[in-house]
């Protein structure tokens, strides 16, 4: 009979040497549980409200654009009269119901030193051309109004307003332009003798025609093309497994031909990924855009396995790439923060809808398949936006981060973060 | 076993339910493992706590290969270790007294005594045996990998786990004596 050694001896005896901890030890184990399950959904639970926060500020920013023509800026003039001044607004329901007569009060005196004062409106666009004026549209009840607002050098909405330090020529020229060729017949120029300026009198409909015109241009869809380059990372632990393989076994209590005990550890780490697509961008509110688009995603992350033969004692390591290949609809909400000099710089949030086509090689078994993966990915996206407008071609420079919502496979957790840096263009 | 393995299905769901009966079939088991590794019962469920909680938080990575009992055991294990390394009081101190160091003529000798009380006799060995002795005599770990566990030379491990069979092949030895006539242990 076969005599065990100390060593077995040892194993068997400890087998059977089982001690009951304490109840409060599983207390600890289930309040520590419950605590992680708690953070991952909080920190959920606060990424929605950002993305709820931002497009709220979106839309109260649109409705106060809209609503920003009945906002009433009091100016008081030398005899303490006040007026309404009104910016023009695209689909603004006052003016189009008002058919009381807007104002284009021209207050560059001064600048138009050729202009003489004629009352024909042809004129003045064609000075335009070459001559600085200072338009402003206001709702008044009276031309005496109008006389004494003359006065006035600033106005308070600065989206219509022109500077009158420093004018834009350009755009005054096309303004008066676009009025005088839509409807010269319903203009109508006089000369306020007493402050000696020229007052352009329109027809309300006119201008929110031409406003149309303009924004319905402004705000069409921009298409274009992006290509990326970036990091995935699995976010699963570091972590030791033990597997199982054929072969001769010369310790323990598992001596003999058999299974060979192999213990793996493994780290995950991140790896290059890539995309290519199709990106468009449309402007739904002053500052703020929203972007939609489709692309191809080629993602991969890699797993570092270092295997002990328990038998043998070799050691050895070996890499595995996983490799997702997938469909990618993202939909941004964009804000722009700047915009200067043909450079742009925003903010960009939202959401990404990926549907993974194909997924293979997986670590720690051997299939090239990777199992119940969920087809489905939900991820949260955010990064900065850089622009820049080289003639009729916007250049862009995305950089931006991702974090999954949905777990990668069904029957796990483990969820995936990308960081990712787009450059692309689009034209006007 | 089909049934763990449908409890760590439910537990991956998030059933507290399944993690609680995970916990309660393999907590005695798990705890014994680390009372080998410590000198006192609250150091050896600090280590089952963390051990447990590692396992749930690491759940997904469990594959199926092999039993869930294994898996569990080596959590413990890597647990217990870095509590040692980074517990001051188990410091892992190679020394051992002279008076420790007789050597043991008979290699096959037959254990008469209880688990208890073999626990007991390992945990009295200096930090760094009852650790080497621990990994290799009954979890079955080689030099190589205590090794590379402990980040010493794979000499040193060969020569502390003889030195920590040595001594504890003499108080064994000692207490099958007692053992036979009725001793303290009996």
């Amino acid at each position: 009979m076969h005599k065990q050694s100390f060593e077995e001896q040892m194993q068997q005896l400890m087998q059977g040497f089982n001690e009951q901890p304490e109840e409060f030890v599983w207390e600890n184990i289930e309040q520590a549980i419950n605590k992680k399950e708690k953070k991952r959904r909080f920190i959920f639970w606060w990424i929605l409200p950002v993305c709820l926060t931002g497009i709220g500020f979106a839309i109260f920013f649109n409705n106060k654009n809209n609503t920003g023509i009945n906002s009433i800026a009091h100016h008081t003039n030398t005899s303490t009269k006040t007026s309404e001044t009104i910016s023009k607004q695209p689909n603004d329901n006052n003016l189009q119901s008002n058919i009381a007569n807007k104002k284009i009060e021209n207050i560059s005196e001064t600048t138009i030193k050729q202009n003489d004062k004629t009352k024909n409106i042809k004129q003045i666009a064609q000075k335009n051309t070459s001559t600085t004026i200072y338009p402003e549209i206001r709702k008044v009840t009276s031309v005496t109004e109008i006389k004494k607002e003359s006065s006035l050098k600033t106005t308070t909405d600065k989206r219509n307003t022109i500077n009158i330090d420093e004018p834009k020529q350009t755009n005054v020229s096309n303004e008066i332009n676009v009025i005088t060729e839509t409807d010269k017949s319903k203009a109508e120029i006089t000369t306020d003798t007493t402050s000696k300026k020229n007052i352009i009198e329109v027809d309300s409909t006119i201008i929110a025609n031409n406003d149309k015109k303009k924004t319905s241009a402004k705000n069409k869809w921009k298409i274009g093309a992006t290509v990326g380059y970036g990091f995935m990372h699995e976010k699963v632990k570091s972590a030791t497994y033990t597997s199982y393989e054929n072969g001769f076994s010369n310790s323990g209590s598992t001596a003999g031909q058999g299974p060979v005990q192999i213990i793996n550890s493994y780290t995950v780490s991140a790896a290059a990924s890539y995309n290519i697509g199709i990106a468009a961008t449309k402007p739904f509110a002053k500052n703020y855009s929203v972007e939609t688009g489709i692309s191809y995603n080629y993602m991969r992350s890699q797993y570092n396995t270092t295997s002990l033969n328990t038998s043998s004692f070799n050691s050895y390591n070996s890499k595995t790439i996983n490799k997702y290949h997938a469909l990618e609809i993202p939909v941004m909400l964009e804000r722009n923060l700047i915009n200067k000099n043909n450079i742009g710089v925003g903010l960009r949030a939202g959401i990404n809808n990926s549907i993974i086509l194909n997924a293979n090689s997986i670590t720690n078994n051997q299939s090239s398949k990777i199992e119940n993966i969920n087809t489905y990915q939900a991820s949260i996206g955010y990064g900065l936006k850089f622009n820049f407008k080289i003639n009729k071609t916007n250049v862009f420079i995305l950089p931006s981060l991702q974090h999954s919502i949905t777990n990668l496979t069904a029957n796990s957790r483990h969820k995936w973060t990308r960081g990712t840096v787009n450059i692309g263009f689009n034209f006007k | 076993m089909q049934e763990v393995d449908q409890l760590i299905k439910q537990a991956l769901n998030g059933s507290a339910a399944a993690q609680k009966q995970l916990y309660t079939h393999f907590a005695a088991q798990m705890f014994g493992i680390c009372i080998r590794y410590t000198k006192s019962t609250e150091d050896a469920q600090d280590i089952l706590q963390e051990g447990f909680i590692k396992a749930f938080k690491n759940l997904h990575t469990y594959r199926n290969e092999g039993a869930f009992g294994g898996w569990l055991r080596r959590i413990m294990v890597n647990t217990a270790l870095s509590y040692l390394k980074t517990h001051k009081t188990y410091s892992l101190d190679m020394l051992m007294e002279a008076e420790h160091l007789h050597p043991v003529q008979d290699n096959n000798m037959d254990i008469q005594i209880e688990a208890k009380e073999a626990v007991a006799l390992i945990k009295q060995l200096p930090t760094g045996f009852q650790t080497i002795f621990n990994l290799h005599a009954i979890e079955g770990y080689t030099h190589v990998e205590i090794a590379k566990l402990l980040g010493i030379s794979e000499g040193t491990s060969r020569s502390q786990y003889a030195r920590a069979r040595s001594v504890l092949m003499n108080w064994i030895k000692k207490n099958n004596k007692e053992y036979k006539t009725g001793g303290s242990y009996a």
